[in-house]
């Protein structure tokens, strides 16, 4: 379905693609001066930037599409649709536009990571398994986290601006973790934990930190963050006012 | 006639502050992306070091004004353009008494003025957050020439967009080259990074991109001066002549093979 317009599926990937090269050509010229960024070396940041696009991608390709038409369908007055349907409300929105055929998109993301492997010659083992769960972790804390701002279209009519600055505070994510100190560590960490969703499970692949610290710290997250996002919900359903 | 052009420009100007609270959000896009790269060099370049002879303040506030001059110039000019080739509403434009290139060229400059404002409020702010790290020019001469070649990268900018646009004459999905070029261009346009740090320099350098972006921060940063100034304006100057040349040919002999239905 996914290559039925093949067009413009190719020229979108040839973008993301453009961009990639000009974030590899970033890092290539600062490696050349220096050896490592706060611990991470090329093949790292490699490691790195390849799960930053992966995670990217799984989000595109699963919860992406019924995220964002949540405030469409509020605004509209057409979330009886879903309310009434025998099936839980969240979970059929969310998966509602899931689109598998996307997956080969994620395909310069595994390039990099398997290539920042061998640069560093690294025998993954069990961290890798630990790696996917930390993974899909920072998967489900960033659906979570857009899905709580999705929810604010229940009090407020115009959200989509609010998605466009979340995506631009991702961008934080594309560097290592230890780059960052002070209030905004604070903050990126926490309240909105973007630096967290690739350097996590990076670190885990590369041996910089143990899967029991991050796990720990990621489970807090999505709790905090699914309890919010239920709050919400709950809330928003009592504001909502339908059609019909 | 010129009194027309200045007036569509006006219309698109009243038609953006209808949507204020969209240029307000788009402070996020020149805030943000620095930031992030503000931490990144300030753990690489933080003990005195330097890369191609750009110190922390050099990098932060190259990031900084490039980030604003590179996403604030129209590389796509305007979709519509290609869009009324497809579907034959050139012919309205076509009958009427105005310049095709000039009457896009004043509208997009007037859709754009407002978030040019809000983006310079964004350079500000994030300018006062990084104060410690920030090179602030003296001169006005400084901020006067940064703006006039950036000026002229957004002609070049438009111009460039403009003849992708016109593609739709023989193409059907020019918008996809359209959109896949930005991404090209804004590269090499030193947004994210300085040109004269990339491999082949030479050949980023030729190019009449780095208008856009790359020589306004050059400027800024106070690393060209006096003859390099001039011989770059003399370059920029050629630039725009061909290009647009290019946009009036390529519309030229485009029209010719246009046909619309109804009219």
């Amino acid at each position: 379905m996914d290559l039925a317009f093949r067009v413009d599926v190719f020229f979108n990937f040839f973008t993301q693609l453009v961009y990639l090269i000009g974030i590899l050509l970033l890092f290539r010229v600062i490696y050349l001066n220096v050896n490592s960024i706060g611990g991470f070396n090329i093949g790292d940041v490699y490691v790195l930037l390849g799960t930053y696009f992966i995670l990217i991608e799984a989000y595109n390709m699963t919860f992406r599409g019924g995220i964002l038409s949540l405030p469409e369908t509020v605004k509209g007055g057409n979330l009886e649709i879903y309310l009434l349907k025998p099936v839980n409300t969240i979970a059929f929105i969310l998966l509602k536009s899931v689109n598998i055929g996307r997956v080969w998109r994620a395909l310069p993301g595994f390039i990099l990571l398997i290539y920042g492997l061998k640069i560093n010659d690294i025998h993954t083992g069990m961290n890798l398994v630990y790696y996917i769960i930390s993974l899909i972790l920072s998967l489900i804390i960033y659906t979570v986290s857009n899905f709580c701002i999705s929810l604010l279209s229940f009090w407020f009519y115009e959200v989509n601006n609010m998605f466009y600055i979340y995506d631009d505070l991702v961008e934080f994510a594309k560097y290592p973790d230890v780059i960052y100190s002070g209030i905004i560590r604070k903050i990126f960490m926490t309240i909105i934990p973007v630096i967290i969703f690739s350097s996590f499970p990076a670190r885990i692949l590369i041996g910089l930190s143990s899967f029991q610290e991050i796990f720990t710290y990621q489970a807090i997250l999505l709790l905090v963050f699914s309890g919010i996002s239920l709050i919400l919900w709950r809330r928003g359903l009592v504001k909502y006012q339908g059609r019909g | 006639m010129i009194r027309l052009y200045l007036e569509s420009a006006k219309c698109e100007v009243k038609r953006m502050l209808q949507y204020k609270a969209n240029s307000l959000f788009y402070l996020t896009v020149v805030l943000i992306p620095p930031l992030a790269l503000f931490f990144l060099w300030k753990t690489i370049l933080s003990h005195g070091g330097s890369i191609g002879g750009y110190n922390l303040s050099d990098m932060v506030t190259y990031f900084i004004v490039t980030q604003f001059f590179v996403m604030n110039t129209p590389y796509s000019a305007w979709i519509e353009i290609g869009e009324s080739i497809k579907d034959g509403s050139l012919s309205l434009w076509l009958v009427r008494p105005v310049n095709h290139y000039l009457l896009y060229l004043f509208r997009l400059i007037g859709s754009w003025i407002i978030q040019w404002i809000f983006g310079i409020a964004g350079v500000i702010v994030v300018s006062i957050i990084l104060k410690d790290y920030v090179v602030i020019p003296k001169e006005a001469s400084t901020y006067f020439l940064s703006i006039l070649f950036w000026m002229g990268g957004i002609v070049i900018g438009f111009s460039y967009g403009y003849i992708l646009n016109l593609l739709s004459f023989w193409f059907e999905r020019s918008t996809y080259i359209i959109y896949f070029s930005e991404g090209i261009v804004a590269l090499l346009s030193g947004m994210l990074i300085p040109l004269d740090l990339l491999p082949a320099k030479s050949l980023w350098l030729f190019l009449p991109f780095k208008f856009c972006g790359y020589v306004p921060a050059q400027i800024f940063l106070g690393k060209m001066a006096g003859l390099d100034i001039a011989f770059e304006f003399v370059s920029m100057t050629i630039w725009i002549f061909v290009l647009v040349s290019l946009s009036h040919l390529v519309f030229k002999i485009g029209s010719r093979k246009f046909t619309a239905s109804g009219g």
